[in-house]
């Protein structure tokens, strides 16, 4: 969450106004006076009080609601795992994006500028580790995904509830930054669209911000539902295209040094595109 | 693993008290029923099956402690 900062004459009344923009109580806030202000004589020489003012984010509701409908699932699950060092995030910590919410809007497109969702995670560790994290992450996104669902039903509220196992989540997210450079790379020294295996919004999130820095490649998502998929596509300027003769040896031979390395990430090699051709998801090229 | 499909299904369902889970051993696997309220079934079982889907998938993590097979039924 962005701080607001306000000014006024005094420091209560550019508290006020703040409040007024923020629609919150005293209790719901943080106050930092930047600055107190003078009031000056007849006018003169006055200078406005400053204040900046931060919505607290954590309601103790949710957080508890979130924590015992994890620890519920874990128990019934029957696990050996217990939820460690809960920790408020904090909206700062967020890329500027508009954040893909896991439940309601498929893709978060449009629609944002309601309510804003409180942030929390939570890490679980224990010998079930491994077990609660699944193939391919599956049982964490499953148990991510219900403990999302219940606990917005129960407090009624907007939650982005994240959920990791040992740091599972951050190792995963490493990999798939490491992995769209390295195709951002190869997209560029071939002048070639590149297409990453299908993942879910969250993942496609990771990777559209990973290369959003990136002046020399764009990305774009084709595909629907479970297939969809990134492309990463060189920017054409000042670039030649690719000579058309003899790419078909090259062509087959290009993914093989993409072969992911980690065997627990389902990705095959990612298949690459000749420019100039419209993408269409579901487009095979043949492999050498 | 009767406990985890109640849990989920009572928190989820805006009628917890109709929800009735049922284990029976069938043969090689476990079969879990789940019953809820009419108005409820579309919320167990989710926008594309979503919430069902998740629910499977922990149920599977469930077995996998029991060393049974499960499966998980919405009549």
């Amino acid at each position: 969450m962005e701080p607001l900062e306000m000014t006024g004459k005094t420091v209560e009344e550019a508290v006020e106004k703040a409040l007024r923009q923020l629609d919150a109580g005293l209790e719901d806030v943080e106050v930092v006076v930047v600055d107190k202000g003078r009031s000056g004589v007849f006018g003169l020489g006055a200078e406005d009080a400053r204040v900046r003012v931060t919505l607290k984010l954590e309601a103790p509701d949710v957080f508890d609601t979130a924590k015992e409908t994890i620890e519920g699932l874990l128990g019934a699950m029957g696990v050996a795992a217990a939820v460690v060092l809960p920790e408020i995030s904090q909206r700062a910590a967020m890329p500027a994006a508009p954040p893909l919410l896991p439940p309601p809007s498929p893709e978060g497109e449009g629609e944002m500028p309601e309510a804003e969702p409180i942030f929390l995670t939570f890490d679980i560790e224990g010998e079930d580790a491994g077990l609660l994290i699944g193939r391919g992450g599956e049982t964490l996104s499953s148990l991510q995904f219900l403990v999302n669902f219940i606990v917005s039903r129960k407090t009624g509220e907007k939650v982005m509830i994240n959920i990791d196992v040992e740091g599972y989540r951050e190792r995963h997210a490493e990999r798939l930054r490491s992995q769209a450079m390295h195709l951002a790379d190869r997209a560029v020294q071939t002048g070639r669209i590149f297409a990453m295996d299908p993942m879910p919004a969250r993942d496609r999130r990771l990777v559209h911000m990973a290369l959003a820095g990136d002046t020399r490649v764009r990305t774009e998502s084709v595909g629907e539902g479970e297939d969809r998929k990134i492309t990463i596509i060189p920017k054409r300027e000042g670039r030649p295209p690719p000579p058309p003769r003899g790419p078909r040896e090259y062509l087959g031979q290009q993914p093989r040094d993409q072969q992911p390395r980690d065997p627990d990430e389902r990705h095959r090699s990612s298949r690459d595109q000749r420019t100039g051709v419209p993408f269409q998801s579901g487009t095979r090229f043949p492999q050498a | 693993m009767k406990e985890l499909i109640e849990y989920i299904a009572r928190s989820i369902a805006d009628d917890p008290a109709a929800v009735v889970v049922t284990e029976t051993q069938e043969e090689d696997r476990v079969v879990i029923r789940l019953e809820v309220a009419p108005d409820d079934k579309g919320k167990v079982i989710g926008r594309q099956g979503r919430v069902v889907q998740a629910m499977r998938t922990l149920l599977r993590v469930a077995a996998v402690k029991k060393g049974v097979r499960v499966n998980l039924e919405i009549p």
